[in-house]
């Protein structure tokens, strides 16, 4: 006999628990001290970077190790920017479907601050290579 | 003359239910201001802001792999007074929002939930913040 106390019309419906709220609560917290760290070397790093030229931005960020760590840094924080933002959403905007959209362009945004940067990295690590 | 009444009578027939709108009662101008509630909201509105700022960071990431007019131009914002302004502000979000959420982290563990525990991590947020930005600042434009 099923214990499952949610009706399957009402699972279509996405109505009930959402069933990951422990999930993003992890994720929040867990990026959150591995950005303790992260984000002071990532820090330092941005400080030898900001007034720079080009010529010397690229040979500090073009060692895979620092580009690695940076990269990492920017996954980790739009994964908690992603948890947090969320939370926001949920709290203020109250339409169902305009919910839904701005939760894909938080994740759309998310994408673009972790993989994309990421991705920007090792555009940069390849052209230091030459 | 137009009879409001009138007017408000017809409309709210006109209108869905959830759209009428009717009188709240005061919330945020009554209740009384403590320093837990506005370390909340500075928490919220500093992470929102640390999220436009790593936007930011990503598009002059891209910027310094394209190597282009975007880069060049970025730059020369990050060097303005504004850009250096803006820098700072960031870096305060960034560290009221690090310290504010250390007192999530030793509230997790059950601790710190006593009033004056509140009071003080609250303060403590509050003003290490921005001193703790005050010297990130130093470090990166010395």
């Amino acid at each position: 006999m099923s214990t499952d106390f949610v009706s399957p019309l009402a699972k279509a419906r996405a109505s009930g628990s959402a069933r990951s709220g422990t999930g993003q609560f992890l994720i929040q917290r867990a990026s959150a001290i591995a950005l303790i760290p992260l984000l002071v070397f990532a820090g330092m790093v941005l400080a030898d970077i900001v007034g720079a030229s080009r010529v010397e931005a690229l040979a500090r960020l073009g060692h895979p190790v620092v580009a690695g760590l940076v990269a990492l840094t920017m996954i980790i924080v739009a994964m908690h920017m992603r948890a947090g933002v969320q939370m926001v959403l949920e709290d203020y905007v109250q339409t169902p479907t305009l919910r839904a959209l701005a939760a894909l362009a938080n994740l759309a945004f998310a994408i673009f601050v972790g993989p994309g940067a990421a991705v920007a990295l090792l555009w940069i690590v390849l052209e230091a290579r030459g | 003359m137009v009879d409001l009444l009138r007017v408000e009578r017809v409309l709210i027939t006109l209108m869905p239910a959830d759209q009428i709108t009717r009188p709240l009662s005061p919330h945020i101008q009554i209740y009384r201001w403590s320093i837990a509630m506005a370390m909340s909201i500075a928490h919220r509105l500093s992470g929102l802001m640390l999220a436009l700022g790593a936007g930011l960071v990503a598009l002059w990431l891209f910027a310094l792999a394209d190597g282009g007019a975007l880069y060049e131009a970025m730059q020369v914002g990050i060097g303005s007074g504004v850009g250096q302004g803006l820098g700072f502000l960031f870096l305060w979000a960034a560290s009221h929002h690090a310290l504010g959420g250390i007192r999530h982290l030793v509230q997790d563990t059950g601790r710190g939930f006593s009033l004056p525990a509140v009071q003080a991590m609250g303060w403590a947020t509050l003003i290490l913040a921005p001193l703790l930005a005050l010297v990130a600042f130093w470090g990166l434009t010395r």
